[in-house]
């Protein structure tokens, strides 16, 4: 149990050392650019038809449910508010978890087995500035962005599927979707996630950077970092949906 | 054994321990600007340890390391990267940055530790490639590279800082004679062109004897023997014989 | 690298699109980037009214609920803060009245402002704009079934059980009976009970609030939308909206009895010569009955283009059972509405009449040769009556003649009224032409209960599009746009 503390304790430092070295020099924007291409556009395609799917999906089934009650009208607007609000930012947090936080815990965990932290450390490069730094910031900064991707992805599924069923136009779809969204609505959601993103960051970097268990010990980081990401994320969403109800009391539904 | 003799690299009554695993006890030696110095010993005798110490990648339990006239323990990060600077250090296994190019992986240090222009880099490390017999591989990745070729890759990237101490962790391993004899003469030739420092884990004994000025022997993590090859040769210890005899 | 850039761009500049487009569509809805206009109102009971319900002038959505606050004693009221779009300000006047509306079974509470009379002066920003206290739905359909019930009810035996609504009119009824019998047997005193003059203003605004309810459901069935397109879908209310309508109409002329029946009993109390204390408890007895006749009339009286409410009800029924009947299969009235709906719309005009003539003249979908056209002469339409133009009774059988000729596609289709006329004053061409088409619009509008926004007019002057064979014409053109 005192383990568990001491990790947790560990991570704490981990992620406020990422935060406070982020603003001393050298500032490393190559290495930025580089883990944003990783993190956020090769993480599009996968978005992108999740967030499609999702929607075309999650139409068909509200659908069904709301005809009962000659309520059909109101599927743009459940739709979006489900999607704006919880799916988007929680279903992007997982999906990167997965694609991103198991690569970053494999890529560092290899580089330390390899000795190639040694040897950025041994040419007066700080590592930790060099590798773990950008990748935080790049998972912060790309995870609201693609939960947009996905958001606006989702709710394009759901009027094709809405579509085919009753021929409802694309203006109407959209005027409806955002009838009863408060601005709160829809930024605090999709802001909430570059906590996601610092979240996976930080644990898989953590996970990676100090993980020193040759091969085997690569496979195992990259499973913790999924994995223990991923938990965080669903348990810090729920106490940033409470901050949120607190901060903008009228977002609530 | 102490700084002020011009030592280049010093070593004084050195410990260094993982967890309740002494790995080196008390070990002293030094090496002169110049100087070639072979370390030779078992697998598992803290040879690579050692090497890592000097570039201050693990800190000693006990003792003193001198790079120059600094004494490294002690050192704040920011005048640590001062000291690194002066060294070059081949990996044993190469640890080639895997995210990047070869051109890349020798640019890295180039551009970020020199003032140099791109262009000015470029000329160096078509220079350091062509003298390891890379020249026509620029573009590729490490992970594309045989072993034997990684390793001239590591060592490239270790000369491209043109260091005044280079410690190399096996360099000839998993070469063939000719290519290794080639790696040899390119030491030789940076230690007598550049009066360069060399710090040389081997086993390869025709290696350690063209190469090596001077020889040390760890056995479990202590130096049981410090001369030149002909001195080892006749040394006390069966360990020291049994390595250098061919 | 270039490529590494370029997918970054993608991704940043993508995203913030997105995030730009979402603040703008959320947006939007607020119209945060419009200047509002702030009213309060006050209500008894919120209905379930919320902070951010729409606020909707004139039927038009306009702006939103931004607070409410509390009563802290039963006394007082809710305080309800809401902004429309600044550009609707004209329409909230002193005397408009704000009521709290329900979108049909499912949807929420929002606020109704019934734009004032032209004469009021227009409401300040920040001013306190009456308001009337919200009719829920099944309150609604409940009150119009109670009042004509009860309607029924209080004329055959008063006393009986009555609701809320009608109590006005039962105490005034059965009050009326009691002073008779009281004159008659020389107990005056009961009469006191009527010298109340907010006893007869109750029964009016009940009387008015009631008739209001059912023409407004019956206007909104005409229109297919509100609460009343909801009610649609639902078998079981629809029956009960056309037994509403029947009642209706039972009522009307049940009123007209009672206003008789009071009228004679006045004028029997006057031949009596009571002495002058009764005579002023007559006043006002003699006044409200002339007010419930006065409504009576009023609802007997047949409408503009001489429809009897009746009627009116009548074709309403016709229309409630077929959009019952169509709705019955929802998915076929779902897209008969959606490939109808808004076909100016789509063509990038909300409504024809803020096409220019020119604009109107270029576009291939009006000036189509397939397009059905009727052409119909100035002299043989109009007649001028006390202002201005109007429909002759020829006109409207030439427009009854027309329009049958050519079937269901009338119904169907996008309908745009040509104006023409070739006066000598080019000055008044322009105003001239556009007031045939609008008489022509109204009528058609009323006759054939045309969806307004499928019915467009262009004013013309005198000259017709090219290709119609026509260099001039002076009257109207009605076109059936072929849709596709
Ligand atoms: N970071 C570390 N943590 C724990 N133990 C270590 C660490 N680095 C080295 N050791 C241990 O120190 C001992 C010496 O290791 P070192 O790598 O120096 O051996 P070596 O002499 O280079 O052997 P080889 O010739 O096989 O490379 C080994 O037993 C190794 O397990
Ligand atoms: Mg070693």
């Amino acid at each position: 149990m005192s383990n568990v503390f001491e990790i947790a304790g560990d991570v704490s430092v981990f992620g406020f050392r990422a935060v406070t070295s982020l603003f001393r020099r050298p500032f490393e924007g190559e290495q930025i650019q580089r883990q944003l291409a990783e993190i956020g556009s090769k993480s599009l395609p996968l978005v992108i038809a999740s967030g499609f799917a999702l929607g075309a999906v999650l139409t068909l089934h509200t659908r069904s449910t709301l005809v009962t009650f000659g309520a059909t009208a109101w599927i743009p607007t459940v739709q979006a508010l489900a999607f704006f609000l919880e799916i988007g930012p929680l279903v992007t947090g997982l999906l990167v978890a997965g694609r991103v936080g198991s690569g970053i815990g494999a890529v560092l965990s290899n580089m330390r087995a390899t000795e190639q932290i040694d040897a950025i450390e041994s040419l007066s490069i700080d590592s930790f500035k060099f590798l773990v730094v950008p990748r935080i910031v790049a998972c912060t900064l790309a995870l609201p962005l693609l939960t947009l991707f996905l958001d606006f992805s989702g709710l394009l599924g759901g009027f094709l599927s809405e579509y085919a069923s009753s021929r409802l136009s694309f203006r109407l779809y959209i005027s409806r979707s955002f009838a009863s969204f408060e601005w709160s609505n829809f930024y605090a959601p999709t802001l909430k996630t570059a906590v996601f993103g610092f979240i996976i960051g930080t644990i898989s970097s953590f996970l990676g950077y100090k993980t020193n268990e040759g091969a085997q010990g690569v496979g195992r980081a990259a499973t913790t970092s999924v994995v223990a990401s991923s938990l965080l994320i669903i348990l810090v969403d729920v106490f940033l949906i409470k901050f949120i109800f607190f901060i903008f009391p009228e977002s609530a539904l | 054994m102490i700084n002020g003799r011009g030592s280049a690299v010093a070593f004084d009554h050195v410990s260094k321990s993982f967890g309740t695993k002494q790995v080196l006890h008390d070990v002293s030696f030094d090496v002169r600007a110049g100087e070639a110095l072979c370390v030779l010993g078992r697998s598992g005798t803290g040879k690579s340890v050692t090497l890592k110490l000097i570039v201050s990648l693990i800190k000693p339990d006990q003792g003193k390391i001198w790079v120059e006239q600094d004494e490294i323990t002690h050192l704040a990060e920011s005048e640590l990267s001062r000291v690194r600077r002066k060294m070059g250090f081949l990996f044993q296994d190469a640890a080639l940055f895997d995210s990047l190019t070869l051109y890349e992986n020798l640019a890295l240090p180039l551009l970020r530790l020199t003032g140099k222009s791109q262009e000015e880099a470029d000329l160096i490390i078509d220079k350091v490639l062509h003298q390891v017999g890379l020249a026509g591989d620029k573009k590729t990745m490490p992970s594309e590279l045989s072993g034997g070729m990684r390793k001239r890759a590591g060592l490239a990237r270790a000369l491209v800082l043109e260091p005044k101490i280079l410690l190399a962790d096996e360099p000839s391993s998993g070469l063939d004679r000719i290519t290794s004899s080639e790696i040899d003469d390119l030491l030789l030739m940076q230690k007598q062109e550049h009066n360069t420092a060399l710090i040389v884990v081997t086993h390869d004994v025709r290696g350690a004897k063209r190469l090596g000025d001077r020889i040390v022997v760890l056995d479990k993590g202590r130096l049981i023997a410090d001369g030149s090859f002909g001195q080892i040769e006749h040394s006390d210890s069966e360990v020291a014989r049994n390595l250098v005899t061919e | 690298m270039e490529n590494r850039n370029a997918s970054i761009g993608l991704f940043v500049i993508g995203g913030l699109l997105l995030f730009g487009i979402g603040m703008f569509v959320v947006g939007d809805r607020h119209q945060a980037f419009a200047h509002h206009t702030e009213y309060y109102s006050e209500f008894v009971n919120l209905a379930g009214l919320a902070k951010g319900a729409k606020v909707r002038v004139a039927g038009m959505d306009a702006g939103q609920v931004l607070a409410i606050a509390v009563p802290n004693s039963p006394s007082s009221r809710f305080r309800v803060k809401w902004r429309i779009d600044a550009r609707l300000r004209g329409l909230v006047r002193s005397d408009s009245i704000v009521t709290i509306g329900t979108e049909g079974i499912v949807g929420g509470t929002y606020l109704s402002v019934r734009p004032g009379s032209a004469q009021a002066v227009e409401a300040e920003a920040l001013a306190s704009i009456p308001s009337q206290e919200p009719t829920e739905l099944a309150d609604l359909l409940a009150r119009g079934n109670g009042l004509l019930g009860d309607a029924d009810g209080m004329l055959k035996t008063v006393g009986g059980k009555l609701s809320v609504a009608l109590d006005g009119i039962t105490t005034t009824v059965s009050n009326a009976n009691d002073v008779v019998v009281n004159l008659k047997r020389g107990h005056g005193t009961a009469g006191m009970l009527l010298s109340d003059d907010e006893l007869a203003n109750h029964i009016r605004r009940t009387v008015t609030t009631a008739t209001t309810d059912v023409q407004d459901i019956v206007a909104d069935l005409k229109a297919g939308r509100g609460p009343a397109g909801m009610i649609l879908r639902d078998e079981a209310l629809a029956s009960r909206i056309r037994e509403t309508i029947n009642n209706a109409q039972q009522a009307t002329a049940d009123l007209g009895h009672a206003s008789r029946q009071a009228d004679a009993l006045v004028s029997d109390l006057n031949s009596r010569r009571i002495p002058t204390k009764a005579a002023e408890l007559m006043d006002s007895l003699n006044d409200s009955a002339r007010q419930v006749r006065q409504i009576s009339a009023e609802m007997n009286k047949p409408d503009r283009f001489g429809m009897s409410p009746g009627v009116n009800i009548r074709e309403s029924l016709t229309n409630a059972n077929t959009a019952t009947a169509n709705l019955a299969d929802a998915t076929e009235a779902l897209k008969h509405n959606f490939l109808t709906r808004g076909f100016f719309k789509r063509r990038g005009y909300y409504n024809l009449s803020e096409i220019s003539p020119d604009q109107y003249r270029k576009d291939r979908a009006f000036t189509d040769p397939q397009n059905h056209r009727v052409w119909l002469s100035g002299p043989e339409l109009f007649q001028s009556g006390s202002n201005g133009e109007e429909l002759s009774a020829k006109g409207i059988a030439l427009l009854n003649a027309a329009l049958t000729e050519n079937g269901d596609p009338i119904v169907e289709s996008p309908v745009v009224i040509e104006g023409y006329w070739n006066g000598d004053a080019p000055a008044d061409q322009l105003r001239r032409s556009r007031s045939r088409a609008m008489l022509v619009r109204e009528y058609l509008q009323a006759r054939f209960q045309l969806d307004p926004r499928n019915v467009g007019i262009v004013p013309l002057k005198n000259a017709p599009p090219k290709g119609m064979q026509r260099a001039t014409w002076d009257g109207i053109c009605i076109v059936v746009v072929r849709r596709g």
